[in-house]
């Protein structure tokens, strides 16, 4: 990706503007990190004390029946499906922030179980592609940003968003699940 | 219904602090036990994310994508997705501080209300930043070949693009 970018860019606008996007490139993950550490922190924080006294464990009950249709026996019953389970409430009431710790926790218990680390198991394809299409209830900052740029409606998209979103979630994971027999079995 | 939203976050982190406290939990050596957790965690990832967040910049910027889109026009046209659309749901996996430009820019020259603002109010709402997504969660792990993820993650998008357009023109 970064070749390609490069050499675009290298052709149509010349160097110095290759140059200029690649340091700003490198600026944008680094404040990306700098914004996303103490996020991190704060929320596996949060995380610890929820798994300490057990609303993980009822999140992850809730959640069963939806994600017993994704994922297999042995993942159900690792530690990785409890971070799994949050990560998925967490986008569905939208809060992204807390959403993408718990989500790296979760890709790191998946990875351990992995047994061939060089390449993403099928569990891990499955979580990205319910991550990817992010089930959210309220889209609250499109409806905000509706509202500033005078709609006279701004939650009637609610309903289409719901719809579509899971229109999307279906058709991902579904075709995870057929990839993953194909490539697996 | 926006405000329902906001109420969201500090309910759930007033809850799990209530739960605490009746199960009696040491609170904040939970609290720093699983922040340092996630400190090292976003250590560990930091690397892999400044070469992936500047490759993703490097192509979001570059002329890669409008070529993008002015090739699939035809084939939009075909599957329902307006034309005006197109560069917003192709940069809506891309790059997430780009299509929010691209949405405002819509939103302004076309008003929330029309139905091209709609579209793009569903397709903003409804998809996430997938290879934005795909890159820090992979970060987490040793895997280096994605194998059908990229593509399956990509389906769902396009779903979200062509379901969204076509429910527009019913609401």
């Amino acid at each position: 990706m970064m070749l390609c970018g490069l050499t675009v860019i290298s052709a149509a606008q010349g160097g110095d503007a290759a140059v200029t996007v690649l340091n700003s490139g490198i600026e944008k993950a680094f404040s990306l990190i700098l914004t996303l550490c103490p996020i991190m922190c704060f929320w596996s924080g949060i995380m610890e004390i929820a798994e300490c006294c057990g609303v993980t464990k009822i999140i992850s009950k809730l959640l069963s029946p939806v994600t017993s249709l994704l994922f297999s026996k042995e993942v159900r019953q690792s530690r990785a499906m409890d971070k799994i389970s949050m990560n998925m409430s967490a986008n569905i009431l939208g809060m992204g922030n807390a959403a993408t710790p718990l989500g790296l926790e979760a890709m790191s218990r998946l990875d351990a179980l992995n047994p061939t680390p060089e390449v993403a198991s099928g569990a891990m394809c499955m979580f990205i592609v319910i991550n990817t299409a992010s089930i959210q209830l309220i889209p609250s900052s499109v409806i905000a940003l509706r509202s500033q740029y005078g709609s006279q409606t701004p939650s009637d998209i609610m309903l289409p968003t719901i719809i579509t979103t899971l229109c999307a979630f279906f058709v991902g994971t579904m075709s995870a699940k057929i990839c993953e027999r194909l490539f697996y079995e | 219904m926006s405000n329902i939203a906001s109420f969201f976050l500090p309910l759930f982190i007033v809850l799990i602090l209530i739960f605490a406290l009746l199960k009696k939990v040491n609170i904040f050596s939970a609290f720093t036990k699983g922040g340092a957790k996630g400190f090292s965690c976003m250590l560990s990832i930091a690397p892999s994310l400044i070469a992936l967040v500047t490759a993703i910049e490097l192509l979001s910027l570059s002329s890669v994508l409008s070529a993008f889109s002015s090739f699939f026009a035809p084939v939009c046209e075909l599957l329902g997705i307006p034309n005006e659309i197109l560069p917003l749901s192709l940069m809506r996996s891309v790059s997430g501080s780009g299509s929010m430009a691209l949405f405002q820019n819509i939103l302004e020259t076309y008003t929330p209300d029309s139905y091209i603002g709609r579209v793009a109010s569903v397709i903003m709402g409804s998809t996430e930043t997938t290879f934005y997504t795909l890159s820090i969660y992979f970060a987490a792990t040793r895997a280096k070949s994605l194998r059908y993820c990229v593509f399956c993650a990509l389906l769902g998008d396009l779903t979200g693009s062509i379901v969204g357009s076509l429910l527009c023109r019913f609401i």
